[in-house]
């Protein structure tokens, strides 16, 4: 438990794909594959970003007979060394959220370096945990439609949902409540 | 590490940013508290920068000047001196042989900036002697300009672009703000967050329409009889405020004469919605104590796109929703400087400052500023952009001057463009890439481009702000502005200017809305917002205040007119409506975010035509399938979404795609009054294609193919001349 993860508000989000863009510039650096972490999705109602949500028993860790993905912190992390491209997570992921792309890898002999044969890479979401302001689609977005939720997000939105069902709870007392008060 | 001051050079929502750059190369942005942005950007100011880089990802930046010597022969390096002298003798030649009035110019409204378009105005009109000068604003917001300037006195926006979030009512017409301006919707998700109710009327179910309180999907083509009937409803249920019409208005009693016919009953056919959505949609408009109605191309890319906006400000007018900061008009310009273009007499008719060419005082004013003898300047208003195919083929245009614009891309029927263009005696080209159309030039110059050169942009909301340089000049790139100069200045009328600031002071001097908007005052995150009267004024966020119209009389005019059909209804061989529109990660012609790494990841060839599912079932075509999409101008192939926001009956294509063209489909059918062309409606059909791996290799190789063609066309840059060898 503990996990966090991002999520778009669907009211908010204007479908722009600035995340998207975020996301890919955060990772395009040598040994990352410059894809996006999210997958912009358009229905007739709503727009949101879909991206991993980092779950408490993630079926993609379940699905892993190599132990690549695995849970970290406040994560489900990747061990891209382990992984061997079989894509079981891709068909356990409920949300469509991970990816498994083929990257060139470069293997160095002295002064030679050589493209060595196709390595398979997970393509997921990491929370940009190597970046210190969190992650990034979540400082780019220009309407503030995406968040980080953690623990202490969740129990602040149970905890309003509660006192909004208390109070609504007034219209079915048996007894008159004071309406003075 | 060093960090330069910029404004996007995507979209008229003038959002200011920082470029990073690190060992000459440009390679971050960041967003900077601007007026309008407030340190936000969107995905093409965030990750549209590496073009300056020359990343070669479409197509190569020019470096060098070329010529052809011949028509129809190679493109030659040749030095700056060479160049110059060849094109002042070849316009020489033309303009002695066939009078100023056969050489047509266009400015840029994208990366170039004010300075650059002023510079090269008064090259038309001092120095050639013609008001042959247009820009692109004549292809988007043009009806804009001059239908606001009919009834309100002004062609801009009346509201700011910040003040939009305190409005009570936006109503969005023919306008998708996400797509185009992402970070004047956020402005809207913002009005929508502060209580605002939000009215959608367009065909498509567009990201707004989501949080609407009120969408009407209406039929393509029925603006006009739509706001007619919606003035009809107003006046027709007392929502009206008739001392406001007394005071400041004139015409009402004729405008009402053709509004009367239109009740909402009338239309309703028409238009594809009930007459009681109608009803409503005026009641929530009229009766909100601040309401903005916001537009788009969906209403100045039609056959009666002017006579729209003619409408659009009636309501505003009859309702007095106008001229207070929260309650006005919206024409949100698409190019980061179409505002500017305008407001620089990149215009057939107006000298900088929406000053008339046909007014003698103001030719007086003009000759005398610029040195020249008294009756030199021509009162005849020049041609507009697209009197060019027409031009050409009658004979009366010979020679154009291309500044910074692909015709061949974003004009209609580019069948027709490109005999146009072939069919000039000289073609001249000033760009930072080669684009379809400097690929075809006889001259071609290198301009500096945005992130190598200073100036101002005037954002969509009459907002002006100052850009800087980031990273010298590549290769032999000038300062569009000192190309103007060099080559007035051998064609026999001398130009010199020392900067962009000598240059912006001499557009101050000379238009009095503009006088008070110093370099000093927008410095860093400042900006002034015209009119700026004085050096004292901080700008005017709001026009029109106390109903204080800027027109002779001072008062609104209110104008009608009867709603007629589109000119190309779908029939039996082309059944669909092709509405053609924005892609969010690209602009423009794409040669500048073609060129951008992350953007042209996110988003390439061919593009998508959108359409209906029930359309797309009816062909047999399958989601993300490649398509044959033909009209009688053309085919071209593209990819399907089936989306369900669309409308039945109708299919949209983005017009940034050079494989995927949606204007080899679209037809050059202008509104008469400002002869833009109606891009939003022509008839088409969409075919599948049986073999999805034959479309897929041939798709590619056509992408292959125009990539190569440019590349080689660039490659004699590489070149050096003789006289240059060492």
């Amino acid at each position: 438990m503990g996990s966090k993860f991002v999520v778009a508000d669907p009211g908010l989000c204007i479908g722009c794909e600035t995340c998207m863009a975020g996301c890919m510039m955060k990772h395009a650096v040598p040994g990352d594959v410059e894809k996006p972490r999210l997958n912009l999705v358009k229905t007739l109602s709503v727009s949101a970003p879909i991206v991993c949500h980092q779950c408490a028993d993630a079926p993609c860790v379940a699905a892993c007979p190599e132990g690549a993905l695995y849970f970290a912190e406040d994560r489900v992390a990747m061990n891209q060394e382990r992984c061997i491209g079989c894509r079981s997570c891709v068909l356990a992921c409920p949300y469509g959220a991970v990816q498994i792309d083929p990257v060139k890898g470069v293997a160095t002999m002295g002064n030679l370096s050589m493209e060595s044969p196709q390595k398979a890479f997970i393509v997921k979401c990491d929370l940009c945990y190597d970046r210190e302001a969190g992650p990034v689609c979540v400082s780019v977005c220009p309407t503030n439609s995406l968040l980080v939720v953690d623990e202490e997000e969740l129990v602040e939105r149970q905890r309003q949902r509660r006192t909004r069902a208390a109070v609504a709870s007034s219209a079915f007392s048996s007894v008159p409540l004071n309406s003075e008060l | 590490m060093e960090k330069h001051m910029a404004v996007c050079p995507y979209c008229g929502a003038g959002c200011k940013l920082n470029l990073i750059v690190e060992d000459g190369m440009v390679i971050g942005a960041e967003g900077l508290d601007g007026v309008t942005n407030e340190g936000e950007l969107c995905l093409k100011g965030l990750s549209g920068f590496d073009f300056i880089n020359d990343t070669k990802i479409l197509t190569p930046r020019i470096l060098h000047p070329m010529i052809r010597r011949e028509k129809g022969g190679e493109l030659e390096r040749v030095s700056w001196d060479e160049a110059l002298d060849f094109t002042a003798k070849k316009l020489t030649e033309i303009k002695e042989k066939y009078g100023p009035d056969s050489i047509m110019l266009t400015g840029s409204s994208r990366g170039p900036g004010n300075e650059a378009n002023y510079v090269m105005q008064k090259f038309t009109r001092a120095c050639v002697g013609t008001n042959n000068i247009d820009n692109c604003a004549r292809t988007c917001h043009g009806p804009s300009v001059i239908g606001l300037m009919d009834t309100v006195g002004s062609g801009a926006m009346s509201v700011s672009i910040p003040n939009m979030e305190n409005a009570d009512l936006i109503l969005l017409f023919g306008y998708n703000p996400s797509a185009s301006h992402p970070i004047v919707a956020r402005r809207i998700v913002k009005a929508k967050e502060k209580g605002a109710k939000i009215i959608v009327v367009d065909p498509r179910a567009i990201e707004t329409a989501r949080i609407a309180d009120l969408y009407i999907q209406i039929n393509n083509g029925c603006n006009l009889a739509f706001m007619n009937a919606f003035a009809n409803a107003i006046v027709s249920e007392n929502l009206h405020d008739i001392p406001f019409i007394e005071a400041h208005t004139t015409g009402f009693d004729e405008w009402w004469n053709t509004i009367k016919n239109y009740t909402p009953e009338s239309v309703a056919d028409i238009c594809g919605c009930s007459a009681e959505d109608i009803r409503k949609a005026a009641r929530m408009y009229a009766k909100a104590p601040n309401s903005i109605i916001g537009w788009g191309m969906g209403v100045t890319q039609q056959c009666q796109g002017v006579k729209t906006v003619h409408q659009i400000a009636a309501i505003a007018c009859i309702t007095n929703q106008i001229g207070r900061d929260n309650a006005g008009l919206a024409p949100v310009r698409g190019q980061n400087n179409v505002q500017g273009s305008c407001d620089m007499g990149m215009w057939p008719s107006w000298f900088p400052g929406y000053q008339k060419v046909e007014d003698p005082a103001n030719r007086e004013k003009f000759e005398k500023a610029w040195g020249l003898p008294a009756g030199s300047l021509p009162a005849k208003p020049g041609f507009k952009l697209t009197d060019l195919p027409h031009g050409v083929k009658e004979g009366k245009i010979k020679a154009f001057y291309n500044f910074g614009e692909d015709p061949l891309q974003t004009e209609p029927d580019s069948n027709d463009m490109r005999e146009t263009l072939e069919n000039l005696e000289l073609l001249i080209s000033q760009d930072i890439f080669m684009t379809q159309t400097t690929a075809l030039a006889d001259v071609v110059f290198p301009g500096t481009s945005w992130g190598e050169h200073d100036g101002v942009f005037s954002a969509s909301d009459r907002t002006f702000q100052r850009f800087t340089a980031a990273v010298p000049p590549k290769g032999e790139c000038k300062h569009d502005w000192q190309i103007f100069s060099e080559l007035s200045t051998r064609m026999g009328y001398p130009m010199h200017y020392e900067d962009t600031k000598e240059i912006w002071d001499e557009v101050r001097s000379l238009c009095p809305n503009f006088y008070g908007a110093t370099y000093e005052k927008m410095d860093g995150a400042g900006h002034a917002q015209w009119p700026v009267p004085t050096l004292d004024c901080p700008g005017t966020p709001t026009l029109y205040k106390g109903g204080q119209f800027t027109t002779p009389d001072k008062k609104a005019r209110l104008l009608a007119h009867d709603f007629i059909e589109p000119t190309e209804m779908p029939d039996d061989s082309y059944p669909l409506v092709l509405c053609t529109v924005r892609e969010v990660g690209h602009y423009s012609c794409r040669s500048m975010t073609g060129n951008c790494k992350v953007l042209a990841m996110l988003a390439d060839e061919p593009g998508y035509v959108h359409m209906n599912p029930a359309d797309a079932k009816t062909r047999n075509i399958k989601d993300d399938d490649l398509v044959w999409v033909s009209s009688r101008r053309g085919k071209v192939i593209t990819r399907a979404c089936l989306d369900e926001r669309i409308n039945k009956g109708a299919v949209y294509m983005t017009y940034q795609w050079w494989i995927g063209k949606c204007n080899d489909l679209t037809m050059h059918a202008t509104d008469p009054l400002s002869g833009t062309p109606e891009d939003k409606y022509s008839a088409c059909e969409v075919q599948n294609i049986e073999d999805q791996v034959w479309a897929e290799r041939h798709m590619q190789s056509l992408y292959t193919a125009l990539k190569d063609r440019l590349a080689a066309e660039a490659a004699p840059q590489n070149i050096v001349p003789a006289s240059e060898a060492q």
